[in-house]
């Protein structure tokens, strides 16, 4: 349930900021579609697809260099990841790893590459310019999401059947702690001062609060909403602010994104992405923003991103109204969204 | 008589075509995919549209032997064709979808609105 102290901290904080969301849309934003092997390449200034990239089967996880040059997709199907280069969408290359889920550069310097090799129960470490493997180190059940501190020197790994976020150093993949979490965590992200990891748990309904230096718990988030049965709300992609005072979770089924505020670890607001939008083509309201999984901002953080596994499309949210401002068709099924640095 | 050969060769080489063409989609994936909210199945079983024929327990394919919602499912030996589906979910309620057609596609998906007709 949203706590009338929770919507009116919401309320003065989506005003402060709304004051400086004026900036018109650009660039451009990448969604994997994981039903359609595809990726759809989406103009921000027109909000529409100008290309669909064929890819190999399954893509799902990616993530790009820091320059926007290179975007490395996730092939699970394919037992690949493929690099393309985001001007002429030629590959580039291919890194050969049995079903890789999700992928993570570490910064700076674009490598390693670190790999959830989801029904191997390991993470394989990648020289990106090389296509040859580093390493690898053993992980629970069902590795899944990957995220390299802002220093790049701590590795955190989630590990979706055995429940638990696991550590290793950087360079010599030292798993350094492993911490337990609630069921099924399915990502990571770390705060930008590096000082804490956010673990998303989608059957448990919460994110965990770990301290990078201890390794200790600092908290729990807990996520209702009036009216929705918990098991709705099953959060996965989380996205941080680079001033790390909000958090944006996706909460799946639940047809929302959670506003979090990053130092109080508190619910400020929800986002629905699951509304009725008129469709002037077809003449009628038609429900997007089903499902959303993971979400990504525009380099200035005016807008949010979301890929929404169930209504084929991407809502972008505008970050100081805390509300949809339009909605893109993609291709089937899209699991995550990235926009280029520039 | 020469024309009957010809249209026979001919024949044969549709045929051929047709099976090569068969024969190479029986080799592809199919997929099921959990897009219900939060339901679970342990019993994915398929047979040819209109018959009661259910093959294997696809679930079973499953690492965890179900088929969790938000996960997709490998099906196995199935070829090109139209199905009925039965799901039994964790409470053992069994719900039917008809005519999933997997002719042209790869994979079809389960979703809240495909449960409405459950026993």
């Amino acid at each position: 349930m949203i706590t009338r102290r929770a919507a009116l901290i919401g309320v003065p904080l989506a005003i402060a900021v709304a004051g400086e969301a004026k900036a018109a849309l650009s660039g451009m934003a990448y969604a994997s579609n994981e039903k359609d092997n595809t990726v759809s390449v989406i103009d921000l200034a027109q909000m529409k697809v100008v290309k669909t990239v064929p890819t190999g089967q399954r893509p799902r996880g990616m993530d790009l260099t820091s320059d926007g040059g290179r975007l490395l997709v996730c092939l699970g199907d394919s037992n690949r990841i493929d690099i393309l280069n985001t001007k002429t969408w030629a590959v580039e290359g291919s890194i050969n790893t049995p079903d890789p889920e999700y992928a993570a550069l570490r910064q700076p310097g674009n490598n390693p590459l670190y790999v959830s090799n989801e029904n191997n129960a390991l993470v394989t470490v990648w020289n990106i310019d090389t296509q040859k493997m580093l390493g690898q180190v053993p992980t629970g059940t069902e590795p899944e999401g990957m995220a390299v501190s802002p220093d790049g020197q701590l590795i955190c790994n989630t590990t979706e059947t055995t429940n638990m976020a696991q550590f290793f150093e950087y360079p010599t993949t030292k798993n350094v702690a492993n911490v337990l979490v609630p069921p099924r965590p399915r990502w990571a992200a770390y705060t930008h001062d590096g000082k804490a990891v956010w673990v998303s748990s989608e059957l448990g309904g919460t994110v965990t609060v770990i301290d990078t230096k201890t390794f200790k718990i600092l908290d729990t988030i807990h996520f209702a909403v009036e009216g929705l049965r918990s098991t709705f709300i099953q959060p996965v992609g989380i996205s941080i602010t680079h001033d790390d005072k909000l958090a944006f979770v996706c909460l799946g089924p639940a047809n929302r994104v959670a506003v979090v505020s990053v130092p109080e670890h508190k619910v400020l607001s929800y986002v629905e992405t699951g509304q009725k939008v008129f469709d002037a083509n077809v003449k009628k309201y038609l429900l997007v923003g089903e499902r959303p999984w993971h979400a990504s901002f525009t380099p200035d953080e005016k807008y949010l991103l979301t890929a929404n596994g169930l209504s084929n499309d991407v809502s972008v949210i505008d970050v100081a109204k805390l509300r949809v401002i339009n909605t893109v068709p993609v291709g089937q099924q899209p699991w995550m969204v990235l926009i280029s640095p520039s | 008589m020469k024309g009957f050969m010809k249209l026979l060769a001919l024949a044969s080489l549709v045929a051929l075509a047709g099976a090569a063409s068969v024969s190479a989609k029986a080799g592809t994936n199919y997929f099921a995919y959990n897009s219900t909210a939060v339901t679970t199945f342990k019993g994915v079983y398929l047979a040819p549209t209109g018959t009661t024929h259910w093959g294997p327990n696809q679930a079973l394919n499953d690492d965890d032997k179900e088929l969790d919602f938000g996960e997709r499912l490998t099906l196995t030996g199935l070829n090109p064709g139209l199905y009925d589906v039965k799901l039994v979910d964790q409470k053992g309620r069994t719900c039917i979808m008809h005519r999933v057609n997997l002719t042209k596609q790869t994979s079809f998906e389960i979703r809240d609105a495909s449960l409405t007709h459950c026993k």
